[in-house]
């Protein structure tokens, strides 16, 4: 019985030529979108790789500097995109996508899309994962608002009812039968992704692909709690107009001022620093210590004594190391320190602010959706916090490795000065970003996934029992 | 069998029907004559169970409408005042989607000469219904309601719109279907087609169950006459 009003539903879609019209252009533009995301990635991947061949020349060719003036030399490293990016840019283009890597400093990351003036982010983001969670469901709503108020107001409704159909199987079969435009476009998305791939030579691996199809099913999830809404709303309320007007201010709530003021009450709860208060802390904590009352000089002789200590000497000049090196690497440590309680702070204000929006998400599950599209792209806070999280740790390895040169690489001459051997710094490897598994995403976006689980169970229960106020009469009598 | 049994219905302030109680046998065609307002569409929702009675029992061939309308509705052929179809299918087409949702498995030609034995041109089953007048889309919702072999049929102003020709040929088939030993209840303004085709006639008006007639006894000018005199009376 479903399928066949969820046939006859498709036909009548069909019949109508402006909502054909409305569904090609959704699929043109989301295929477009797709094709702009990859070009957009490709020329970043370009850009990169040049950027990273420049940073190796001018690394490799480093000549007559100690290995603490090459850690104040540094380099930088580069934020490579998320392969799904190109469906879902996430929060990518507002944060940076590069760190200068040096000694005593911690960079943030810089050189943002948004900072560059990027053409794609003046009109805002135009990507699939945007056109799904936003657009197509505006459309579905413009589609469905009158599937069975028309059905009434022409008393096609009663002539089914009356041949002994149930209001369940018509709502059902209506809903599924948008439900299954909803699939045509995410399922044309994903095809035109990985074709895009392949001919741009990605190789898709086991975790794209299931990121890519964890990406589909949250969309297609929403769009079926959308698609079962607005049916019930429109078979609902008296007329179509009404339903027309009650969907598209659902759509505004839950679309644009919802996550609007989610984001702004999220930040008044738990509020960021601004950057400038955040690295004037960050640097009063550096030069003050920790708890305030430890100056650096006072640590420096600390050390230093402990140093003498460990090697039985008196005097720095009879030390068979470089003490400077180790003064540095452990003023490198006490840096680590500052970093890891200011940032760790910092990105546990954000993990809060993210749990408010996660928290509003079961009322809305607009912030549901986006939350996990961003998230199986690999594009969300907490995919870029791991960039920063590993450009720390390779800032950290890659100093502790010329402090450790500096150090140890050369010999104590007889007037005590310390003589420095000559260090080939080519051989010190680059940096290389270990993208998260998508179990990372999971971990982390799970209360989004069960937001559209109660969604869905709450919408196909509006169905399956709440169908006995709907009237099958309209105005007349 | 179709009954009501001192069913009320009231839309908000204003009471549609009052404790009607009606009663149509196998074989029979009931005419349920009156004014707008009458409480003759609230009937006839009522009977297809599209709506609830505020009290009173709706019953259609032994089957509670309020308790099984399913069910009921299986054993129901109905007919509104405008037949609203596919537009966008053929008449055949319509009839075969509507039957295979009552769960009717009837062969293509049984189903052409259904159409046309409910008085649909031959050449107009293969047209989309979007072509079609009034008086066709009727005819096709006829044969809709009638392929069921519903043990009741009521319509509502069946033939409102249709030509004194397909009008005649509706009073037939509806005598027909009656005649087959279905339980009928008409709707209608038309007295002429009322005494044409019914055994009885009741008047409703303000939702009561103002006067019962045997059509057979009186001309159409009585039947107008008497009916007149109940809107005179009421107003």
């Amino acid at each position: 019985m479903i399928i066949k009003l969820l046939l006859m539903e498709l036909r009548s879609i069909r019949s109508d030529g402006r909502l054909l019209a409305l569904v090609a252009l959704a699929l043109a533009t989301l295929i477009l979108s797709t094709w702009i995301g990859a070009e957009s990635q490709s020329r970043a991947k370009t850009g990169r790789a040049a950027a990273m061949e420049l940073s190796r020349q001018q690394w490799e060719a480093i000549d007559g500097l100690s290995a603490h003036g090459v850690g104040h030399y540094g380099s930088y490293v580069y934020k490579p995109s998320s392969p799904l990016s190109t469906l879902d840019s996430g929060v990518m283009p507002f944060t940076g996508k590069v760190v200068r890597v040096e000694a005593h400093v911690q960079n943030p990351p810089s050189h943002s899309d948004a900072g560059s003036w990027s053409s794609l982010i003046r009109l805002g983001a135009f990507d699939a994962g945007t056109i799904l969670s936003l657009l197509v469901p505006l459309l579905l709503a413009f589609s469905a608002f009158s599937s069975v108020s028309r059905d009434r107001e022409t008393g096609l409704l009663r002539v089914l009812v009356a041949q002994g159909v149930s209001l369940r199987s018509i709502l059902w079969g209506k809903s599924l039968a948008y439900w299954f435009l909803s699939l045509l476009l995410v399922g044309a998305l994903m095809v035109s992704h990985v074709v895009i791939d392949q001919l741009s030579g990605e190789p898709l691996t086991t975790d794209m692909k299931t990121r890519l199809l964890l990406f589909g099913s949250s969309h297609s999830l929403y769009l079926l709690i959308v698609v079962l809404l607005s049916v019930w709303i429109s078979a609902r309320v008296a007329d179509s107009r009404s339903a027309l007007m009650i969907l598209t201010i659902g759509w505004l709530v839950t679309s644009v001022v919802l996550p609007r003021i989610t984001a702004e009450f999220s930040s008044q709860l738990f509020p960021l620093k601004s950057q400038v208060t955040f690295e004037d802390e960050m640097a009063d904590d550096r030069s003050k210590g920790l708890d305030g009352h430890n100056p650096r000089d006072e640590r420096r002789n600390v050390v230093r004594q402990e140093v003498l200590e460990e090697y039985g000497v008196e005097k720095v000049s009879d030390l068979p190391v470089n003490l400077g090196g180790i003064l540095m690497q452990k003023d490198e440590e006490y840096g680590n320190q500052v970093w890891d309680v200011h940032f760790g702070r910092r990105h546990e204000t954000v993990r809060k602010q993210i749990g408010v929006v996660q928290a509003v998400s079961f009322l809305d599950p607009f912030l549901a959706a986006r939350g996990l599209s961003m998230a199986f792209a690999g594009t969300d806070q907490f995919h870029d916090a791991q960039f920063q999280r590993q450009a720390e740790n390779y800032r950290r390895d890659l100093i502790r490795v010329l402090n450790d040169l500096d150090a140890k690489a050369g010999t104590r001459q007889e007037n005590g000065r310390w003589n420095r051997e000559k260090i080939d710094y080519a051989t010190l490897s680059d940096f290389e970003f270990k993208p998260q598994s998508v179990d990372f995403a999971l971990e982390h976006r799970w209360p989004e996934a069960v937001s559209l689980l109660i969604w869905l169970i709450f919408s196909a229960g509006l169905l399956q029992i709440g169908t006995g106020r709907i009237p099958i009469v309209g105005g007349s009598r | 069998m179709i009954a009501t049994q001192a069913v009320s219905k009231s839309y908000g302030s204003t009471q549609a029907l009052q404790a009607l109680t009606l009663t149509v046998e196998p074989g029979e065609v009931l005419g349920l004559l009156g004014p707008n307002g009458a409480g003759k569409t609230t009937t006839i929702h009522l009977l297809a169970g599209f709506l609830k009675p505020d009290s009173g029992s709706v019953v259609i061939d032994g089957v509670d409408v309020v308790k099984n309308p399913d069910e009921a509705r299986s054993r129901l052929g109905y007919i509104p005042e405008n037949v609203a179809l596919y537009p966008f299918l053929s008449a055949m087409e319509n009839l075969q989607h509507f039957s295979s949702l009552a769960g009717l498995k009837v062969p293509r030609d049984e189903m052409a000469r259904k159409l046309v034995h409910c008085g649909l041109a031959p050449e107009a089953i293969h047209r989309r219904v979007s072509t079609f007048s009034k008086g066709m889309r009727q005819k096709v919702g006829i044969a809709i309601a009638t392929s069921k072999n519903a043990r009741a049929l009521i319509l509502d102003e069946p033939a409102s719109g249709l030509d004194p020709h397909a009008s005649h040929e509706l009073s037939m088939l509806v005598r027909k279907v009656a005649d087959e030993g279905a339980a009928v209840l008409m709707a209608t303004h038309d007295l002429f087609r009322a005494k044409e085709s019914c055994d009885r006639v009741v008047i409703v008006q303000g939702g009561k169950l103002v006067q019962e007639i045997d059509p057979a006894s009186l001309s159409a000018n009585d039947l107008e006459a008497i009916y007149l005199k109940q809107m005179e009376s009421g107003s």
